[in-house]
Order: structure tokens, then sequence, then C-alpha cells
């Protein structure tokens, strides 16, 4: 009889990099057990809120009191409140600690699909200007790939999910599988006139978005409510729910196991490989072993890390396949909460129709051609226009019948950049286990120590100062740029922490997401990344997901695993 | 206006003291002549009384209707009740105070028993004098946060979103840059934001 314990592969998580690892383990006819430490989510019925209209929301979305205090960290995300607050985790059961006055900004679920459910879903391809930029400058470590390694991946993963977006032929932007572009409001397409005239090597162009624009590989079109972050009833944007735990469950390969928090690899020291892992059930409070001969972390960076923290053994003191110590080091995010407002004339006899859950994008122009006095890599900008609405009213003077008619008004254009900046990798930017703090289920806790350097600090200077100039050469008034000073992981891009490299002694994982030193476990999160790059990461988890499952299986089949 | 009445004002304006002889008057006050048809759960009830007519003076019942019909104050309440933090929770009854006794220093009356015509006059120079206040400290006056309450009680209600707005709950399409009547009405979906 099979032991029910035991699958040919286990992956851990199921967001963004989970949902692809079990989806092509399993589409390879791979029995595959999948463990999710948080709660069990459906698609569509879970999604509690999202066609609740605002009026229905007791404190009509705002965060209570006794929420802020539940969480604290979470409730300061742009996409926390009343309608979302289920699908963040309750900071107060676990917490985490930092060095005083360098917060870190840990974001996350706590639930089947993790942030796939709340992300931005901004899809950007990386290019050799980021892949080659360690090599170049001397920095940390050399990514083990580059470009036409994950091409092909990224092709495969944009076909699959839909990627809304447009061609531009960027050499530091490479263009997806693109479903059709959504559409730019019309003082965004004269601004983006305004930038390219005066700048020709610059690009404004719409956001790049795992949205549909179309109905595609069996799942509805967006319906333009810009409501994603509670869930999407239509499935329209990619989320494992809405794509890859489906596919792996119409192959009857997968089983799917909630509440399950992964304490440890298990580790044969003379096969010098996984047998599988320990998790503890965290309804019953026992803790249950999960045998397989494959491994997959993908329990987010900082999920992952700490689960190869604990993983020690004799063959492992300091964390599992840590003989290069790099392990829990290099974190990295984008610089975050960097705004230029401005207000625009004219135009007030056009509007839009319907809500555009995506914005614009202007691609790095920084260091790309030529080279910037005061800081290495660079930057590039979201942003979207918007028509002064209801909002807008409250600092409006007035009381009374004129008042009360005045403010239903709408009124003129105005226009946001959002600068992401790339944070180098530090060594000193790490995370260790803090054994003396316990969370809820009496596991230690990460102590997160990060700052942002002389480089970046100088890029930030010049992300406001190119917003502002910018705003100025496309007819701005009012420009007003300011720096939120967010801690780092706010950007919610965290990453870094077993890098890849071409070599076990300065990194934990090769160019196939496999540990260095456990060769049938692979980690293809945000903890593999080498360098931050400025453009958005999920996808590029995505693809390099997908290509570490091929090489795995393959090697499975080899009989070298 | 007669010339006690300026002098009044432009004292006020300038931020002019309060004599002990008028916070007395104010506190003890007339007895309030509003009446409450629900129990609030943060407010005691002649502070509900107060906010209610502060509310509709701000938005006054017209051809459409005003802060009363749509229960503002009720959703003020609540949202003192859970929204507002500890610190702010014990800072809004002593604003209420000090509201009341600018309020009879203006009018000579709390504001309860001030006339519509007193009511709003006073509102319109105590926001004037509040903005600059608030310019100066950065802190945000009582005014201002009430008519903040009243705005984002208003602007999410089921009423106003479905009547007064372009409700658009369900757009399936998407068009960016249509062209519209000179004053079309603000779109929103079922988050309410209009952008």
């Amino acid at each position: 009889m099979k032991d029910i314990n035991t699958f040919d592969a286990i992956v851990v998580g199921s967001g963004i990099t989970g949902g692809w690892a079990v989806k092509e383990l399993t589409e390879k006819g791979l029995k595959t057990l999948v463990l999710e430490r948080g709660r069990k989510l459906e698609h569509v019925k879970d999604y509690t809120t999202a066609n609740t209209p605002i009026w229905e929301l007791p404190h009509r979305n705002k965060t209570t009191a006794a929420d802020k205090e539940t969480y604290p960290i979470q409730s300061t995300v742009y996409a926390f409140n009343e309608g979302t607050k289920h699908l963040w985790i309750k900071d107060k059961d676990h917490p985490y600690t930092t060095p005083p006055k360098q917060p870190f900004n840990w974001l996350r679920g706590n639930h089947v699909g993790g942030r796939s459910l709340m992300w931005g879903r901004q899809s950007y391809r990386w290019s050799d200007l980021d892949f080659e930029a360690n090599a170049k400058e001397g920095i940390a470590v050399d990514w083990p790939i580059r470009y036409k390694d994950i091409a092909p991946w990224y092709s495969y993963v944009e076909k699959y999910i839909g990627v809304s977006g447009q061609v531009e032929n960027l050499p530091q932007l490479p263009d997806s599988e693109f479903l059709p572009p959504m559409e730019m409001f019309c003082v965004e397409k004269s601004i983006k006139s305004s930038i390219e005239e005066k700048w020709p090597k610059r690009v404004m162009t719409i956001g790049r978005a795992a949205n549909l624009t179309k109905i595609y590989n069996g799942r509805p079109a967006c319906q333009h409510r810009n409501l994603c972050y509670r869930g999407c009833p239509y499935g329209a944007y990619f989320s494992s729910q809405s794509s890859t735990l489906p596919a792996a469950i119409a192959t009857g390969n997968m089983t799917l196991r909630p509440n399950s928090l992964v304490e440890t690899l298990l580790f044969d020291k003379d096969k010098s490989k996984a047998t599988g892992v320990r998790v503890l059930d965290t309804e019953t409070g026992k803790s249950v072993e999960y045998k397989a001969k494959l491994v997959f972390l993908c329990a987010s960076t900082l999920g992952s890390t700490q689960i190869l923290l604990q993983s020690t053994s004799d063959r492992f003191p300091n964390g599992f396949s840590n003989s290069s110590g790099e392990l829990g080091h290099n974190l990295m995010d984008h610089l975050f909460d960097l705004h230029a407002y401005a207000d625009f004339d004219g135009d007030l006899d056009k509007y839009y129709n319907g809500q555009r859950p995506n914005g614009i994008y202007i691609p790095r122009f920084r260091n790309v051609w030529d080279k910037h006095p005061d800081y290495i890599r660079g930057f590039g900008f979201q942003g979207n226009a918007s028509r002064a609405g209801w909002e807008s009213k409250m600092g409006q003077l007035g009381v009374g019948a004129d008042f009360k008619k005045s403010i239903t008004q709408l009124g003129g254009w105005k226009m946001a950049f959002y600068g992401f900046g790339e944070i180098l990798p530090y060594h000193d930017n790490k995370v260790q286990l803090n054994p003396s703090k316990k969370d809820i289920h009496g596991l230690p806790t990460l102590f997160i120590e990060t700052k942002l350097r002389e480089n970046e600090l100088a890029m930030k200077k010049d992300i406001l100062a190119s917003a502002k100039e910018m705003m100025e050469a496309a007819g701005a008034k009012n420009v007003s740029v300011w720096d939120g000073q967010a801690p780092m992981g706010s950007g919610i891009h965290e990453m870094g922490t077993a890098r890849m490299g071409k070599d076990p002694k300065t990194s934990v994982l090769n160019k196939w997401n496999q540990c260095h030193e456990a060769k049938n476990v692979f980690v293809t999160d945000g903890s593999c990344m080498t360098s931050a790059s400025c453009v958005n990461p999920s996808l590029t988890y995505m693809a390099l997901t997908a290509r570490a499952v091929d090489y795995a299986v393959k090697e499975l089949s080899k009989q070298n695993l | 206006m007669n010339r006690r009445k300026a002098i009044q004002q432009t004292v006020y304006l300038l931020g002019g003291a309060v004599s002990a002889s008028v916070i007395v008057g104010a506190m003890s006050g007339c007895k309030p002549k509003g009446a409450l048809d629900w129990v609030p759960q943060f407010l005691t009830k002649e502070q509900a009384e107060t906010i209610e007519a502060l509310a509709e003076s701000i938005l006054p019942e017209t051809d459409t209707p005003g802060a009363k019909s749509l229960h503002l104050t009720e959703f003020i309440d609540l949202m003192l009740k859970n929204v507002f933090n500890g610190f702010e929770q014990l800072q809004f009854p002593k604003e209420l105070v000090k509201f009341e006794e600018e309020c009879q220093f203006f009018t000579g009356n709390n504001f309860l028993n001030s006339s519509p015509d007193e009511r709003q006059k006073f509102l319109v120079l105590n926001e004037k004098k509040a903005l600059g206040n608030q310019q100066k400290t950065g802190e945000k006056a009582f005014i201002s946060k009430i008519k903040e309450l009243v705005l984002v009680g208003y602007f999410t209600s089921e009423y106003t979103i479905k009547e007064l707005m372009n409700y658009n709950p369900l757009p399936t399409k998407f068009e960016g840059c249509v062209a519209v009547a000179a004053e079309p009405k603000i779109q929103v979906g079922i988050e309410g934001r209009s952008a």
C-alpha cells in the first residue's frame, strides 16, 4: 500500500510561484502535494466582498482603530481597507522584529493563493540590462542566466496567464506576448506626446497588466470594475485561483493542504538530498511529515528563507544549503513611495467610461544609453491620470445649499507618477531567525535588518527631479513631488535572500534555482534573485518557476535527482 | 451688520480670547431643542443633537436630501466609536466644547440655539479661521474633521451614489478618452471612489 504521506513532489506555498510550480509538476504527471500555511480560500465563493457596494461596508471602507491594532503593518498598504482586510495577515499573530529606527514593511497574505490575489498585476520582462549589471559593475555576484535563457519561458507564461500591453521594441524592457492594450486617458495621450517629443528615447506606454482584455484561455475578459484586490469573481486577472490551480486540479494529480506551516526540510545526509518536509498543522497543533522526491519552495522570499534557516542539521548548521553563508543576506526591494502630482488644464469635455485597473508606465531611461554621475542602475514610473472627483472637495471652503450643489461637480484633470527604483544587493541587508520572539504557533520569527545606502539616496533625488521635469515639460500646473520615506519592504517586491549564482561559495542556488547542496530542492520565489532591477518582478518569478520545473522533471526522469 | 457684531467678528478672526463668563454661558447653555430619533453609541444625546444640526448646516435639505435625511450623524457617531483612535476620541468632546464657546461668542447662543442664518455665518467664519490655524500648526481643526466625516458619509451613501453620481458598478468595457456633456456626473464604481 502506498504511504498516504508520500508524493512525487511537494510545493510549499500556493501564491504566484507555488501555483505555477504545481501546475507544471502535475501537468507533467507528478503527484504533487501543495502545502499552504494559510487558510483555505476558494475561487469566487470566498471573495466575500467582491460585489459589496461601499454603503454596505459598515465603516464605508475605512480601517477601524481595532483593525489598526490587529494589522499595524498591513493596514499601511494602499490595498488594505475594510473591503480587503481579510486577505492580509494578522501582524499581531505573526510578528517580526527590526532594529530600532530601521523599520521594514513585510506585507503578505495568509491564505491559499497568497499575494496572487492582491498583487498589482503589473507584468514586465527583465532584460540583459538587468541580468548583466552585476557582472559589468562588479556588484555582488553575476547572474547565472541571461535574457536568452529566460525569454522562451516568459513567452510560455505570458501565453498562459494573458498580459495586456503595447509593443514598444525597447531593449531595456522587452515586449511580452501581448493581449490588446488598455487605452490611455486623453490627457495621458497628450502627456505621452510631450515627453516623447522632448526626450526622443523616452517612452510612456500603457501599463502591462495581467488583466485579460479579451476572453482568453477559457477565462472571461476584464469587466473594468477596478476592484481586483477584493478577488475577481470573473477570474479576469491572473491569480493562482483563476489560472494555475484550476489547471493543476484538472490533472487529478494535486493534493492541496491549507493550514500547513512547514517547519523544516527533512534531509538525508548520505544522499545529500531532502526527503520531504515536516509540517505543523495549525488547526490541530500536530506535526506531520510528508515525503517526496522533489521539493519546491515557493513560500515567498522571506517565507522560503525562513524555512531554509530553520532547516538545520549536522550538515547544515547555519541553514539549509548555506555553506556560502549568503542565506538570508542581500535582501532587496524597490524604492517606493516617491510621488509626483500635478494639475492639467483643458480636456474638460473628455472623460472615460469604466474603471481601468491599470496605469501608464515609463520604462527606465537612466544608465541605459549614458551614465549618470551620481548613481548606478535606474528607475521606472508607474502613474495615472484622473479627474478630480468628490474626494478633492474635502478641503473646499463652504457650507450650505450652494456648497452642497458644488461638491457633486466633476473637477479638472490630474496626473500622478510613482517612481520605482532599483535597490542594490547589500550583504548587510539581511534576515535572521529571532528565537527569543515566537509567533502564535511557537515558531521563531524573523529579525529583518535593512537600510538604503548612498546609491539609493542619490537615485531617489533624481527620481523626484525627473518626475517634476517631465510633468513640467508636459505643461502641468501645480507640480508637487514628495518622498514618503517608506520603509524597505513597502514596494512589496522583497527579494534576494537565497540568491542564484555560478559559484556555490557565494550563492545558495544555481542557474536552475536548484540548491547547490541539495539537488532535489528548488527555490523559485523572489528569494532567488541576484539583483532587483527596477522592474516589477512577479512575471520573472513565474518564468523562472516554469523553467525550473521543466529542468527538475527532466533530471528526475534521468534519475539525476 | 452692527458695530458690536463687526468688532466681535474681527476679534474672533484674530483668534480673540474667550472670556470666562462666555465659557460658563456656553457650558451651561440653553436646553438643546433638537430631537434625536436614533440612539448614539459614542456621542451623548446632546452632542449628537449638536452634530446633527452642524451636519445639516453643512449639507442642508434642498431639492435633494440633506445630512439628517441621509443619517450622516449616525455614520459620524459610528466613525467616532470605531475608527477614531483613543486620543482622537478624548479630544473630540473637548474640541466640541471649544467650538460651542466660539459659537456662543459669535452668535450669543450655543449652536443649537442659534438661528440657521447665524449658524451658517458662524461656520463660514469658523472654517476660515480654522484653515488659517491649520496651515500654521498642521493640525486638523474640529470643523474640518466634521466636514470630512460629513462628506465621506454623503458620498458613500447609497442615495448620493445612485442618484447624484454616475454609478457604474459593472462597466464591462473600458474607454479611456470619450467626449462628454459639459458637466458630466462623477463616475464611481462599487467602491465609491471617483478615480
